[in-house]
């Protein structure tokens, strides 16, 4: 019995201990860019000190500015765009594929098993070598839209499986139209899901290299900038850079997981 | 009367993404096709059918080199994930407690910073001026030549890169799973392995080969992370396939060497899903 | 055929699903007072039915008319009813008060309206100190109030309820049969209620339409159905009560397997029947008397029924439900079963 309980505790802390080990693999690099980020000696900060010099430096270089305006327009509409086809989707395998559905959640998958540079260069193949299309910002949207597709389907379905479409139902006896239906009870029930979705397809085509890298040719986004950067060494700056992207990130993710805490503890 | 209808709803909520996925998903890889099976010379297409890029591909060595480089490197990297992935996971679903999604969301988070940045982040830790050798180098000692674009150093890269995706994947499937029946297979007198082996891992074995593959199939054709950390013998085949997609300009032998890679893709996908017999891991159907 | 002026009226109404024919060529009239009860088994169509009715569905054949008008193709947003379902579907994100005047503010009701209909239903179904409350933070007695509420609140032209019931326990259900049946009679609306269960149906409504394999079995006062049955399907399925196998020469019908006779008043079929006893209909005699020869073997004793389990020589088992009486037949005890030869109910033997 006693050994029993040792060996239990054994297995339990030795995998407490990957956890942890995974923990500091994982933010290490991300926590010793922040300070290099900050320092003068960036490639030894410590100890640690202040100087918002590349900061600076970041927000008045002109390249990166453009390419912060062309990231955000990129990651926004393929947020949307991803988002819509993702809800059409899930709501289609959900409600109306009958037989189908394991076929369709397949198929709708699919952009997840094919990495992204494969996605960048069959899309830039179709449009500029077959059609003899440049690639431009809407060919660059439309292929983020189909690799973050399939995030947005997976994130969507976990949280539309659990509800009960019978509640639309009750909306429309009690009078409501079906698309007042969707907007007063279906919505805001969802919401988390829906949010979630948005938010990782933001954040994926802010951040994704390859398809852009493809499909845009000299228009800049921040991930190309950066790539074009390293050629010359890892500067300050990128560490900047990824820094902010790192806050912007952990920034969104907090706000969701509030949301999702307060749907779920207050009134629902 | 409600045929009609049940199918025009149906044509708007599965047609329309089915749309979109072939005209953007399939269409492209169409063309892909296409285009190896066609040539470039003096960066200008020639439409002339011709298995020729195919035949530079299985017969030059260097090629073959990459591949196999790859597919090697991919499965260590998947494998290694897997087995790393699967503690990390069971952990925390099983005593993460109320902290359950804060823990995997914390693993689940450094995912969605992109490559490019992570890689920075990366090489600030592992390049010949990083954290590491910085600090072995200011103790007097030497620094580690491995991790500097090597093999090695690829290797570390996407483990970094895909950690975060097979955790999670894992940890969804274990998040399903109910874990009393672990409990009613030791009440049945079931020691910890045979629970382990019996009942745990056969009825997540289909969430693990997803995540074994959300890492397999980009660690098989992934190009920034060798060229950025590989060094000179670390040319993988997606790395290949981008130069002549970039400086080279042989296009249509791009396509070709991306015909491979989403064919081994595809290949791997069915090998591993006709391993896992859907009733035997649990799987009752999408209708809930 | 049917009476044009009908309230609610149901008419020759079929749904196929492919070739699954949940229903088959229905029609019930329901007037403006009544409460119906559609009972059937699990899968006998009846949910069908009422998703008809609602316009969650649409018929593949046939009319369905509110008041005069025809409402086949209406969507059930524009057909003014109110509905109830067996999980109460409140929603949850919204209060109780959010709840109730959802349905008015569908209709575009004046903000004083709404309160004067609120204040309505928070009286007439005592949700007093609820209204703020969110649905997860109330009982399921209280919950099914509210959903009752929400059906009601708007004046609809009649009231669809879908085993309501259901969820509740034992009492709190018998407690609700006697609301609900009260609200019906005040408010002078149809309810049309779906159950399987045939107490509740027979408790509550005025009519009672028996529905079995997507056909209407039976159509009646409820005393009616439960006393005269026109089916061996609504014999079995109204009320509790046991099968004999018999042989009848017109007159006299003889049960092979007991070794028992009985001869009805009034003429019955020949040759093989099909006989059905309503258990509360059994008398127990004195062993040695005329009748079924049978031990008591097991005394189930229900509120103020007894229910006797009885093994005739033949090894089969009978139940026989009596008043609680003193000085009641014991474990092990040996009577004679027998029936009133007019009570018991006789069909020419299925298939």
């Amino acid at each position: 019995m006693d050994s029993m309980s040792l060996k239990d505790f054994a297995a339990k802390w030795t995998m407490g201990l990957i956890l942890i080990v995974a923990y500091v693999f994982l933010y290490m690099p991300i926590v010793h860019i922040l300070f290099a980020s900050l320092s003068n000696h960036p490639n030894f900060p410590y100890p640690p000190d202040f100087n918002p010099k590349s900061y600076v430096n970041l927000a008045t270089n002109s390249i990166y500015q453009s390419a912060f305006v062309n990231s955000l327009i990129i990651a926004s509409c393929t947020a949307v765009l991803s988002t819509v086809m993702g809800f059409l989707a899930t709501i289609g395998v959900l409600r109306f594929a009958g037989k189908r559905a394991l076929f369709y959640a397949v198929f709708f998958a699919g952009p997840l098993f094919v990495s992204e540079i494969l996605l960048g260069i069959s899309s830039m193949s179709l449009y500029y070598l077959v059609f003899g299309l440049q690639g431009n910002m809407v060919t660059a949207i439309i292929a983020n839209s189909v690799h973050c597709f399939s995030f947005c389907f997976l994130i969507m379905a976990a949280m539309l499986y659990k509800y009960d479409w019978r509640m639309n139902e009750a909306a429309i006896v009690c009078g409501a139209t079906p698309f007042r239906a969707f907007l007063e009870v279906m919505l805001p029930l969802t919401w988390s899901g829906i949010m979630g979705s948005l938010i990782v397809a933001f954040v994926l085509a802010l951040n994704g290299l390859d398809i852009s890298f493809y499909l845009l040719g000299a228009t800049p986004t921040m991930p190309s900038v950066a790539w074009g950067a390293l050629r010359y060494g890892v500067k300050p700056e990128l560490y900047a850079l990824s820094t902010i992207i790192n806050a912007v990130v952990f920034g969104a993710i907090i706000v969701l997981f509030v949301k999702a805490r307060n749907t779920k503890t207050a009134p629902v | 009367m409600s045929e009609p209808n049940a199918a025009a709803r149906k044509r708007v909520f599965l047609y329309i993404p089915t749309t979109f996925l072939v005209l953007f998903f399939v269409l492209p890889l169409v063309a892909l096709v296409v285009l190896s099976f066609w040539q470039t010379a003096n960066y200008k297409i020639v439409r002339e059918w011709t298995t020729l890029n195919y035949v530079t591909l299985a017969t030059e060595s260097a090629y073959i080199t990459f591949f196999l480089r790859s597919l090697l490197m991919a499965t260590l990297v998947s494998i290694f994930l897997v087995v790393v992935a699967w503690p990390i996971a069971f952990f925390i679903v099983r005593f993460g407690g109320r902290y359950k999604l804060i823990f995997s969301l914390l693993l689940a988070v450094p995912f969605l910073s992109g490559e490019v940045l992570r890689l920075i982040a990366l090489q600030g830790m592992l390049g010949p001026t990083g954290l590491i050798n910085g600090a072995l180098l200011r103790m007097g000692a030497a620094p580690l030549r491995f991790i500097m674009y090597s093999n090695s150093a690829t290797f570390i890269a996407f483990v970094y890169l895909y950690l975060p995706m097979t955790v999670t994947t894992i940890y969804l499937s274990l998040l399903n799973f109910d874990l009393r029946l672990a409990s009613a297979a030791s009440a049945c007198g079931a020691g910890r392995l045979r629970v382990f082996s019996e009942v745990i891992w056969p009825l997540n074995l289909s969430g693990t080969m997803i995540g074994f593959l959300l890492s397999f199939i980009p660690t098989l054709s992934a190009s920034l992370a060798p060229r950025f950390l590989g060094g000179p013998n670390g040319t993988l085949y997606g790395m290949s396939m981008a130069q002549q997609f970039g400086e080279s300009g042989t296009w249509a032998l791009g396509a070709a060497m991306g015909v491979v890679l989403v064919l081994f893709s595809i290949a791997a996908l069915v090998i591993l899903s006709l391993g896992v017999n859907l009733r035997r891991t649990g799987f009752t159907g999408m209708e809930r | 055929m049917t009476d044009a002026s009908a309230y609610i009226k149901i008419d020759n109404v079929s749904r196929h699903y492919g070739a699954v024919k949940a229903l088959h060529n229905l029609s019930i009239d329901i007037a403006k007072h009544e409460f119906i009860a559609i009972l059937g088994p699990s899968g006998s169509g009846k949910s069908t039915l009422l998703r008809l009715i609602a316009g969650l569905d649409r018929p593949s054949e046939g009319r369905i008319f509110f008041k005069g008008e025809d409402v086949t193709a209406l969507p059930p947003h524009k057909r003014g009813i109110g509905m109830v379902f067996q999980e109460f579907l409140l929603f949850p994100h919204r209060t109780v008060r959010e709840n109730l005047a959802f349905p008015l503010r569908m209709t575009q009701e004046t903000p004083a309206k709404i309160k004067d209909r609120l204040d309505w239903a928070e009286g007439i179904l005592s949700l007093n100190g609820l209204m703020d409350r969110y649905p997860n933070q109330l009982s399921g007695g209280q919950q099914q109030r509210v959903a009752l509420g929400r059906g009601l609140v708007a004046n609809p032209t009649l009231l669809l309820l879908d085993e309501p019931l259901a969820n509740l326990d034992r009492e709190l259900r018998q407690e609700m049969e006697v609301e609900i049946r009260r609200y019906q009679k005040q408010l002078g609306i149809p309810f049309i209620y779906v159950t399987h269960n045939q107490e509740e149906a027979l408790s509550m409504s005025d009519r009672v339409a028996v529905i079995n394999k997507g056909k209407l079995e039976a159509l009646g006062e409820r005393q009616e159905i439960y006393d005269h049955p026109n089916t061996p399907f609504v014999a079995r399925f109204v009320g509790r009560a046991t099968r004999f196998d018999g042989v009848s020469d017109g007159t006299t019908i003889n049960i092979p397997e007991h070794g028992y006779s009985f001869a009805p008043s009034a003429p019955v079929p020949t040759g093989r029947v099909s006989v059905f006893v309503k258990n509360e209909r059994f008398a127990l005699g004195a062993a040695g008397t005329p009748g079924i020869a049978c031990t008591v073997i097991d005394v189930v004793l229900r509120g103020p029924f007894v229910e006797f389990i009885l093994e005739a020589a033949n090894k089969a088992r009978i139940i026989a439900v009596q008043p609680k009486r003193p000085n009641m037949h014991a474990i092990g005890a040996d009577i004679s079963l027998t029936w009133d030869a007019n009570l018991a109910h006789i069909f020419p033997a299925e298939g």
